[in-house]
């Protein structure tokens, strides 16, 4: 397991960190949205309203 | 204090050229491997600074420095390159004059083979310089192991985590910059930073959600 505890920086630089991190996701093979995207939460239980009763 | 980062700061004080490249690769790969901040004379891009004032002002911002005098040889002109000792010289100069924290600064200082500074950098007698060889691997470990010992962190990985992890980042960035449209040659030096920062990221987001 890597544990680097990475101290980036704000930098004037000529592509933008998106760009970057799509083209390590791309060479790397990694699905950025299945990496980074949170698994949805899961459905409020609703209530069965019996509207007859 | 000038710079609030100021104990993460490192100075990296090294040829720019294309034959020093894949160390100088090494080098700043190292230096965000151990959680530190490269700096350098290519990260600042204000014209209204001179060179000197940019270079002054990095070394003031920075506790740790990385001189590489290894290159102190004659150019196509026949002329030395004295750029590098005298960088390390403001380094000693501000560490020796300056205040409480210029006072705590700590440099590495490599050179090619062990002792060569003598013949034209003797002053540094008593100095504990590093050989590198040319060597990336020693340069990577020559690093790790210093500042581990300088800082005292505890966070820091082992030599050999950082060269297996540079050697697949040193093979995947051709790729990288065909992806981006870059070029290795004209590769400006935050765009270099901003690379090995998201490498990290995403090997260890890799990590976490494998």
């Amino acid at each position: 397991m890597i544990q680097v505890r990475l101290k980036t920086m704000e930098r004037k630089t000529t592509v933008s960190r998106a760009e970057v991190k799509a083209a390590w996701a791309k060479v790397l093979g990694i699905h950025e949205d299945t990496k980074t995207v949170r698994p949805a939460a899961k459905p409020c239980k609703k209530t069965v309203v019996n509207k007859q009763g | 204090m000038a710079d609030p980062q100021y104990n993460n700061n490192v100075f990296i004080n090294c040829p720019f050229d294309t034959l020093y490249r894949k160390n100088f690769h090494a080098i700043v790969f190292t230096v965000y491997s151990c959680s530190f901040k490269p700096l350098s004379a290519l990260s600042e891009d204000n014209g209204t600074d001179n060179r000197l004032q940019k270079i002054q002002n990095l070394i003031e911002n920075s506790r740790y420095s990385i001189h590489d005098i290894s290159r102190t040889e004659l150019n196509a002109h026949g002329f030395p390159r004295f750029n590098m000792p005298f960088e390390a010289g403001i380094f000693f100069g501000a560490k020796r004059f300056g205040d409480k924290d210029q006072k705590n600064k700590n440099a590495l200082i490599f050179e090619k083979t062990k002792f060569s500074y003598q013949n034209y950098l003797s002053d540094l007698s008593g100095i504990d310089t590093k050989a590198h060889e040319n060597n990336t691997d020693i340069i990577i470990q020559g690093i790790r192991d210093w500042l581990k010992t300088s800082s005292r962190r505890v966070t820091i990985p082992g030599h050999l985590t950082i060269i297996e992890n540079f050697q697949k980042f040193q093979a995947d960035l051709p790729a990288i910059l065909s992806v981006m449209n870059l070029e290795m040659d004209t590769l400006p030096f935050n765009d270099l930073c901003l690379i090995v920062e998201e490498f990290w990221k995403t090997k260890m987001l890799s990590h976490r959600t494998s």
